[in-house]
């Protein structure tokens, strides 16, 4: 099976590329690097756009432009998180949880650096992950019912407790917002609307992008407003050198990448899973399992290089269920399928049979466009960086333009650019208030996939809660949970007594004259 | 020399206005897609506008306004100026929305005015090879002995695979659990993984899981036989007769558009649905093309808001 894969992998990148093809994979790639970087309209926006030019092209090209805007906009999409504290797409929402304090302690050429490295070992990973295991990683998808799509998102939410800042009832109160913000829209079991107040634009939810654009973006400038020497013009001027991660970040980066490229892409497979989800999860876990875990949220190269090798690695592997089964997995998936189905070709298990050119083009694709992602953005990081020399009073305005321009892109919506200004106000109340946003997105994503799992598995099951126990994989997520429970429990009880302690031990001393003159 | 000026530009006006139908589309013409990017609804609204820019010279830009199961981009239509130059693609979803939606804002009817249906596509009904049943008479026969016990997906309360379902759950006389999912994609993940045990799904995003051998076709849901699945029979062969759901596309526009660019529209449309090239297309999706006049299209869309009505209110009357 590896041989024949190879052999189709080399007819592959002899289909991938042929001149023509190579031309369309840069476009898109560079469209899609340009898009990336800016907020708001992203991947599917762009994709929607160019999609009536496919019209023409023959199908090679077309698909592998459009793929190549896809993965090409999360390149795109850390810069920003990292120089600006703006994340342009909800994936790297977390990315600005480490990576602007690292800018502001002047690493932020350092941090873009490690993130085209984490970036292109999550999409290798992907895209070999495709080629070798793409059959197999089905089946077990296809094992994943609604009681272990709920179980996994269990594991999330405990696991996510972690991004919480501060006070932890705080974190609590901030992952409660969230799943509350995540019901509103249309019941999926029964077709009510919750929390709609009977506003038809709300029927659909709160989009993802206008809560992260809105709490991230506008609430965060707002309070940087105020001061402002935030970032110093010194960290501006970065030398070919800083670029570079030093021996010392590398290591400490490599094995945050190599989890989150695993974590990647194990939510890729699982339905309903996206990169969003997948770059949570992998630096809650990071933070968790980390020695140091108060480092995180403060410049910790690893919170910078896990979610986004995770993000990577999700969005390359998102494309096995629906090359495979034809099933996409996502919007974006569903948008590529329809360029296809326009083409006259109909994706599905033969697909690969069918027509191998689309197939292995696509796959060899990948690795050419990423490769030429690191080539466009390696040099450019240095004038990613000279952003940081604008000054404020013209930086922070154009970004908010573009903040509006994209939402209102992305869906031709106006009712989404107001959103995003209106929970941009309520997230600066929050900042003010000392309550951080990072655990809303978090409750956000995972709090309504749990609901409608959870609802499901007992629809189905006809309301026997042992459906969790019973199926083994959704009974291994639970052990996690209560493994994750019981060790914070530990951790806890066993915290020094120190404090305590000293009190009883003054206590017993045998009262000196002394004691009475120091007091 | 005024009043001279006056006169002539009155003559002119008197020939402006029968013009106006000849010149139209004199600019771009705008339809809009009240659903989500690369479905359906916006691949054929993709495909009819390139052909009928071919025809006509001026651009048909699809614009995708999802929401609301459809509301958001109907309402946009409705409101749009009656002047031809806004278009709405429609399915059967806004035939099911006039019952299941009361508390929208527009009225199908008399909101809109009918242009031309463009292609129906016929649906199937699948079952995971788990289940016991090789055809549809056995599946009944299944169902009928363990009522409540068998579930089916669909993509939502209120789609079309989910109306077709309970259209079939009441004409069969059986009783299968709905589990909606958040899309159509997890409700197929949903038929092929074996969590659920059937599904009424659209035929071409089927088909290929059929030949693999991933589910097990029972029955196809139009009056005859699907192209793309010439082994497998009818409901109405097979069993449940006179079973018929099919998912439907038709263009409208707002009420008050004149009747000569209405006429001229479906004359367009008509043809273009028909073009070989545009039907080979629609054949790789297991769509056919439908011509109907205006006239004929109204009397369509007016029996389909009844048939749907009757599911409604037969599925709101359940116990939940």
């Amino acid at each position: 099976m590896i041989e024949t894969a190879l052999q189709d992998l080399w007819f592959g990148f002899g289909v991938a590329l042929e001149p023509h093809n190579l031309m369309y994979c840069f476009l898109g790639v560079l469209v899609g690097n340009l898009v990336g970087v800016l907020p708001g309209m992203g991947p599917v926006a762009t994709i929607s756009i160019l999609l009536p030019l496919t019209f023409g092209m023959k199908p090679v090209a077309a698909i592998l432009m459009l793929a190549g805007v896809y993965y090409g906009a999360q390149y795109g999409g850390a810069i920003c998180s990292i120089l600006l504290n703006l994340p342009t797409h909800p994936p790297h929402a977390v990315t600005c949880l480490d990576g602007f304090p690292l800018t502001k302690q002047g690493k932020g050429g350092t941090a873009l650096g490690i993130t085209v490295i984490a970036s292109f070992m999550g999409a290798s990973f992907g895209i070999t992950e495709m080629i070798f295991l793409a059959p197999f990683l089905v089946k077990v998808a296809l094992q994943f019912g609604p009681a272990e799509v709920c179980s996994l998102m269990l594991v999330g939410l405990l696991a996510g407790s972690t991004l919480a800042r501060g006070s932890p009832l705080k974190g609590i109160a901030m992952t409660v917002l969230g799943l509350l913000i995540g019901i509103v829209g249309t019941d999926i079991e029964t077709g009510t609307t919750r929390f709609t107040f009977g506003i038809l634009e709300l029927d659909d939810g709160v989009e993802i992008v206008t809560l992260a654009l809105g709490l991230f973006g506008i609430a965060e400038f707002m309070n940087s407003m105020n001061q402002t020497a935030a970032v110093d013009t010194k960290y501006s001027k970065v030398g070919f050198r800083d670029m570079f991660p030093s021996r010392a970040d590398l290591k400490r980066a490599f094995f945050p990448m190599v989890r989150g490229t695993l974590l990647g892409s194990m939510c890729a497979l699982i339905p309903g899973t996206g990169p969003t989800i997948a770059s949570f999860v992998s630096y809650a876990t990071e933070k968790k399992i980390s020695r140091t875990p108060e480092r995180f949220g403060h410049g910790a190269i690893e919170g910078v290089a896990c979610p986004e090798a995770s993000t990577h690695s999700s969005v390359q592997g998102d494309f096995i269920p629906t090359m495979s089964l034809g099933i996409p997995g996502d919007v974006t998936m569903a948008l590529l399928l329809g360029a296809l189905i326009i083409q006259g070709i109909v994706p599905g298990p033969q697909l690969i049979s069918e027509h191998p050119d689309i197939f292995w083009g696509l796959i060899a694709s990948f690795w050419i466009g990423n490769i030429l992602l690191v080539i466009l953005n390696v040099p450019m990081i240095g004038l990613w960086v000279k952003l940081l020399s604008i000054p404020y009073r013209y930086l922070y305005p154009s970004a908010m333009f573009f903040i509006c321009i994209g939402v209102y892109a992305a869906n031709n919506d106006m009712f989404q650019v107001g959103e995003t200004v209106a929970i941009g106000i309520f997230g600066y109340v929050l900042l003010r208030l000392d309550f951080h946003p990072a655990p809303i997105l978090l409750g956000f994503v995972l709090g309504p996939r749990f609901e409608e799992n959870f609802r499901r598995a007992m629809l189905i099951s006809r309301g026997d809660l042992k459906v969790f126990i019973e199926r083994p994989i959704s009974a291994a997520f639970l052990t996690l949970c209560v493994l994750l429970i019981a060790g914070q429990i530990y951790v806890w009880l066993r915290r020094p007594k120190s404090v305590a302690g000293a009190g009883e031990i003054e206590a017993k001393l045998p009262a000196s004259p002394y004691t009475e003159l120091s007091g | 020399m005024l009043k001279r000026g006056i006169v002539a530009a009155f003559v002119a006006a008197l020939f402006a206005v029968p013009c106006a139908a000849q010149e139209y589309p004199a600019r771009a013409v705008k339809i809009i897609v009240p659903f989500g990017a690369g479905g359906p609804a916006d691949v054929a609204a993709r495909i009819i506008g390139n052909a009928m820019q071919e025809k006509f010279g001026q651009p048909l830009v699809v614009e995708d306004r999802p929401g609301a199961g459809g509301l958001i981009g109907t309402m946009e239509v409705v409101k749009a100026a009656p002047d031809g130059y806004t278009l709405l693609m429609m399915s059967n979803t806004q035939t099911a929305n006039e019952s299941l939606v009361p508390q929208r804002k527009y009225r199908l009817m008399h909101d809109l005015v009918p242009i031309a249906p463009v292609n129906y596509s016929d649906l199937v009904l699948v079952v995971n090879p788990s289940v016991k049943a090789k055809t549809l008479a056995e599946f009944i026969v299944l169902a009928k002995a363990e009522p409540g016990k068998l579930n089916y997906a669909s993509s939502g309360q209120g789609t079309p695979y989910h109306m077709a379902g309970e259209l079939f759950k009441a004409m069969a006389g059986i009783d299968v659990v709905h589990v909606p999912y958040r899309s159509s994609g997890d409700a197929r993940n949903g038929v092929i993984g074996g969590q659920v045990e059937m599904m009424i799904d659209a035929v071409p995003a089927m088909a290929p899981n059929i030949a693999a051998g991933q589910v097990r076709a029972l029955a196809t849901t139009g009056k005859a036989r699907s192209a793309v699945l010439p082994d497998v029979p009818t409901a109405s062969e097979a069993g449940v007769p006179g079973y018929g759901a099919t998912i439907w596309l038709g263009v409208m526009a707002p009420a008050g558009t004149p009747k000569e660019i209405v006429d001229k529209l479906n004359v367009a449309i008509s043809e273009v649905a028909r073009r070989p090239d545009v039907v080979k297309l629609w054949a790789a999706q297991g769509a056919i093309p439908m011509s109907m006049t205006p006239q004929e299209f109204d009397a369509y869309l007016r029996a389909d808001i009844v048939k749907w009505a009757d599911v409604v209110k037969r599925f709101s009357q359940q116990p939940k």
